[in-house]
């Protein structure tokens, strides 16, 4: 474990061992110290140095007792004053030259005394030495020195006395002061024994709370290893197990005695995965890379003892064990989970499939009900127009009347599938509010007039110039709505009114409100209104017709636009529906106010050379016949095959092409007439056709078609198309265009493209855009045309044509576009700038003709 | 000498060793002649051998034969290193057939001191008689001083052995 207060710790101690050490060292020093100078004191050769003091006094009175007897006897005993002398002189003699009275001799009393002594041997010598006779009348002489010298002699051990006595002193003072120290020591000492000890009885009662702990930790971990519901295994580097808990007991059937020390290779390890966790195990112990451990959860295999394989969850953490890393792992047997979720995703897939299967159905029922249903309904239209009687002309509306419905029954159907299929697309667009509530009420003006209803609609609060809102979805809103009200209203009134609320906080919403004066609904039937299928009975509801789903499409749709829808009625006197919708609110466009011409059948509309093909001879016959009609010349082809030949025989304007056709259907036809080298091959083709799924217009795009009509064909839709897809007539340049310079292929602007990206951008952007583009374009094109000009360098020329032929790609201008890459190709270094002079020449002719199919310029200009 | 010693020593040598071990067991060198010289010594006491009633007296020439050892070595009651001569104590003992017991030493001056005959070694003190190559006098601690080698071993630079250096010897007594 790293313990960062560790080395601090360990310092601490050997601090505090060295201060013991050291506090030790000085007892015993102190110690010895003592005991020596206890064996002075007790040894002191002092003690023998003041016996010979004092015998020296001994010896002096005995010499002096000897003269005295000697100088009494009549033989006076001479051999024994001699003796003595020669003992005290020995004496003396000791005295002066030991070394155990150097100290004594400095002593000024002592040296005194012991020069008088000396100075009396000295002088005493001659006498002794002398003759008996000599020394016998010399002893009266010998008895006055010694008389004299006695003094000298006390003094002699006197001064010795005093001087030991004082050195005595000055010891025990040193052993006093020893002692002091040594207490003092041994003070110190026992404070930091007792320190120590405290410290060690703190440190015991920490270890023992310590140990507590670690005792609970490792009983409460004892007991989540026993009660986890997961196994929990434990093995070592070479892959033995070490522990295996009760419920790996459970999920493996192994008994933990009998599975212990045994690999997991052995005995957990699936036969086919053996080898690959013997690898792993290898990798790792060459201190490769983990795969396993510590990796999270794993989802893997794992055998039972019985041989059974069983899908299991595992996660493996690494630890450090007594004897090296273990591994640690969490074991869930998840066999029940894997086979619920296996039975859900096939529940699910088998669901996904029928629903599919569903869409599909109705996919293709919806085309094959429409096809015929387009076929009727066109022939009809054509019918009308000829010679009728009132009687025919009565049976030819009715019979257009049920066309209409079952028309509409079938899109209700088809909108419904698509709704639930999740594959209703939402178009966001700039949108006149009025322009689309007027269309809707003209739309149902014919119904309502002959219902002996008026119908009329306005504003709530302030007109709005236009909102962002999907055109389509609700324009189909409204008319369910209206037309429900129209259905149910007799000699009344239907009024459609817009209101903007603003009130609701954060979206700006818009209200579109339609009132009724008809029958009106039970309160009853209220919420069940909006239900599919669900039809309230009335005595003429069912004669109005209607299959019940208008209104729960309309609340659909409501909802896939993020709004709602209500309803609110009093029966006898009439109803109100009301949806409100979230809605971007924009500002009125410049041109907002300037009346949109109308595609109308006017004549003085150009006339366009339009290749139809259609398999449907009827559906082939409505659609030619509605082009003539309009005095556009058509051309009819069978089949796909067929219709490639036609479009490379001549250059059309427009290619309407149906998509399902035998021999070559409509995809493939296109793409051969797109990659071909036809004289059609760079018309605008259009898909004609009753599949509405979407995706499927990004998939006609592929195939190279520019965009499609949805059957069955609404005459202004085709006349919208052909009053924007070629703006040049038939002999003008865009079909000359097909015969010119190699590089000027393709239509002058590809509208498809044009409108696609008007829609992207929004009409203000777009706008924004052109004017760019035309200010840009003039300059670029004024410079590019001046050939002759200073600036007119290959690299000028290349950045120029580059950066006009990315806004042209923008925007569909096809044609200049390619002129301009070509332009841009023939300026890199190397190219052929009288070649791209060439390009040059007729540039501004290119650019004119751009501009005015744009509809930025008159023709004229 | 008397003549009947003489006699004895000269004809009887059988006789001599004898008696000798008769009267003297552990005794070197048998029966002590009488001194000739001064007496230096006077041992009495628990002795194998006599020569003067139930005493042994010794003059310098006897100690001399029994005999000699030299050694020099420091003291603390002189100046400087000293070179002694004298006649082993343990020789001395062992010629007196004394093994056990302890020695009463005195002095001229009366001074007397204990000496275990365990201190009676080889190498041991001797009773010194000569002191740098002069006999000593009594003026210089003579005329016999038993003396330890001091600087030999630490063991003899005691206060005990300093108090048991006697110095201006006369007489031992030997108590068992």
């Amino acid at each position: 474990m790293a313990d960062p207060g560790q080395p601090r710790k360990r310092a601490k101690l050997a601090l505090a061992a060295v201060t013991a050490g050291a506090g030790l060292a000085l007892l015993v020093f102190l110690a010895f110290e003592v005991v020596r100078k206890l064996e002075l004191l007790d040894t002191a050769s002092s003690d023998n140095v003041q016996w010979t003091l004092a015998q020296a006094e001994v010896e002096f009175l005995d010499l002096q007792t000897a003269i005295a007897n000697a100088r009494q006897a009549a033989q006076p005993d001479l051999g024994l004053v001699r003796r003595e002398f020669d003992i005290f002189y020995s004496r003396v003699q000791t005295i002066s030259a030991s070394q155990l009275y150097g100290m004594l001799r400095a002593d000024a009393g002592y040296a005194a005394a012991l020069g008088r002594a000396e100075r009396f041997i000295a002088r005493a010598v001659p006498l002794i030495d002398a003759s008996d006779a000599r020394l016998t009348a010399a002893l009266p002489r010998l008895a006055g020195l010694v008389a004299e010298t006695r003094p000298a002699v006390r003094a002699l051990s006197v001064n010795g006395l005093e001087y030991f006595a004082a050195q005595a002193d000055l010891r025990r003072e040193a052993v006093a002061t020893t002692l002091w120290r040594l207490a003092a020591v041994t003070i110190a000492l026992l404070s930091f024994l007792l320190l120590a000890a405290l410290v060690l009885a703190r440190l015991y009662r920490l270890s023992e709370r310590r140990a507590g702990a670690l005792q609970l930790a490792t009983s409460r971990l004892g007991t989540i290893v026993r009660t986890s519901l997961d196994a929990i295994l434990v093995a070592d580097r070479a892959g033995r197990i070490l522990e295996f808990n009760e419920a790996a007991e459970r999920i493996f059937g192994w008994k933990r005695s009998e599975i212990l020390g045994r690999t997991m290779s052995d005995t957990i390890v699936p036969d086919g995965h053996r080898a690959a966790h013997e690898r792993g195990m290898a990798r790792y112990r060459r201190g490769g890379e983990r795969h396993v451990t510590g990796r999270g959860r794993l989802q893997l295999e794992a055998r039972r003892a019985d041989g059974e394989v069983f899908p299991a969850e595992m996660s493996v953490q690494s630890a450090e064990g007594v004897d090296g890393e273990i591994f640690v792992s969490f074991i869930r047997d998840i066999s029940h989970r894997v086979a619920a979720e296996r039975e859900l995703v096939t529940a699910r897939d088998q669901a996904v499939a029928g629903e599919k299967a569903k869409t599909e159905f109705l996919a293709v029922m919806s085309h094959e009900i429409r096809t015929p249903l387009n076929g009727l309904l066109g022939t009809l239209s054509l019918l009308k127009d000829t010679r009728l009687t009132a009687r025919q002309r009565g049976y030819l509306e009715n019979m257009e009347a049920s066309g209409g419905l079952l028309l509409n029954h079938v899109n209700d159907v088809l909108d419904i599938s698509k709704y639930e299929a999740g594959k209703l697309t939402l178009n966001p667009s700039r949108v006149d509010l009025a322009q689309l509530v007027q269309s809707v009420i003209d739309n149902q003006a014919d119904v309502a007039a002959a219902a002996g209803n008026s119908i009329d609609w306005c504003w709530r609060g302030e007109p709005m110039a236009a909102v962002e809102t999907d055109a389509l979805r609700l324009r189909q809103i409204l008319i369910n709505l209206v037309s429900n009200a129209v259905k149910f209203t007799r000699d009344g009134r239907i009024t459609v009114e817009i209101a903007a609320d603003r009130s609701e906080g954060e979206a700006p919403q818009v209200a579109f409100r339609v009132r009724d004066t008809g029958v009106g609904i039970a309160a009853e039937a209220l919420d069940r209104i909006f239900r599919d299928f669900e039809t309230v009975d009335s005595s003429y509801g069912r004669s109005a017709g209607g299959a019940g789903l208008g209104l729960g499409i309309a609340r659909r749709l409501a909802r896939a636009l993020g709004g709602r829808i209500e309803a609110a009625s009093e029966p006898g006197r009439g109803s109100v529906f009301q949806v409100s919708l979230p809605m971007k609110v924009l500002r009125p466009e410049a041109d907002e106010t300037a009346a949109r011409p109308d595609p109308g059948a006017g004549a003085d509309k150009p006339r366009r050379a339009v290749l139809v093909i259609e398999d449907d001879d009827i559906n082939r016959a409505v659609l030619s016949d509605m082009l003539k009609s309009d005095r556009h010349v058509v051309v009819e082809a069978k089949d796909g095959r067929e219709g490639v030949q036609r479009a490379a025989a001549r250059a059309f304007d427009l290619v309407l092409m149906d998509i399902s056709m035998p021999v070559m259907d409509g995809r493939a036809a296109a793409r051969e007439i797109r990659s071909g080298c036809g004289r059609s091959r760079d018309a605008p083709i259009i898909a004609v056709t009753a599949h509405a799924l979407p995706g499927e217009v990004e998939e006609f795009r592929r195939h190279g078609m520019s965009g499609y009509l949805c059957k069955p064909i609404d005459r202004a839709a085709l006349r919208r198309l052909l009053a924007v897809e070629r703006p040049a007539t038939p002999c003008a340049p865009a079909v000359a265009a097909a015969d010119g310079p190699p590089h000027a292929t393709g239509a002058i602007v590809d509208h498809a493209c044009f409108f696609d990206m008007q829609a992207q951008l929004g009409a203000d952007m777009m706008a924004r855009l052109l004017e760019r583009f035309l200010a840009e374009g003039d300059g670029t094109i004024a410079f590019l045309r001046d050939v002759e000009g200073g600036d007119w360098t290959r690299e000028n020329v290349r950045q120029r044509a580059h950066k006009l032929a990315g806004v042209a790609a923008t925007l569909g201008a096809t044609q200049l576009r390619g002129r301009l890459a070509a332009l841009e190709t023939t300026c890199a270094p190397g190219g052929d700038m009288a070649e791209a002079r060439r390009l040059c020449a007729d540039l501004d002719r290119l650019w004119a003709s751009t501009t005015q199919a744009l509809g930025l310029r008159a023709v004229a200009s | 000498m008397t003549f009947s010693d003489f006699r004895m020593r000269l004809s009887c040598v059988a006789v001599l060793v004898a008696a000798m071990l008769v009267v003297a067991p552990g005794a070197r060198g048998g029966a002590l002649k009488a001194p000739s010289a001064e007496v230096l010594l006077t041992v009495t006491g628990d002795i194998a051998v006599t020569n003067d009633g139930d005493a042994a007296v010794f003059d310098l020439p006897m100690l001399r034969a029994i005999a000699t050892r030299s050694f020099t070595t420091t003291t603390i009651w002189t100046d400087g290193e000293q070179r002694f001569k004298g006649v082993p104590l343990e020789a001395l003992l062992d010629r007196l057939g004394v093994t056990a017991g302890r020695l009463k030493a005195r002095a001229l001056n009366d001074y007397a001191v204990d000496i275990p005959v365990s201190d009676a070694v080889a190498e041991g003190p001797i009773i010194a008689y000569r002191r740098n190559g002069k006999n000593m006098s009594i003026r210089d601690k003579g005329p016999l001083w038993i003396v330890y080698p001091y600087d030999s071993k630490p063991a003899y630079r005691s206060e005990q052995v300093y108090t048991r250096s006697i110095w201006q010897l006369d007489r031992i007594k030997v108590i068992e």
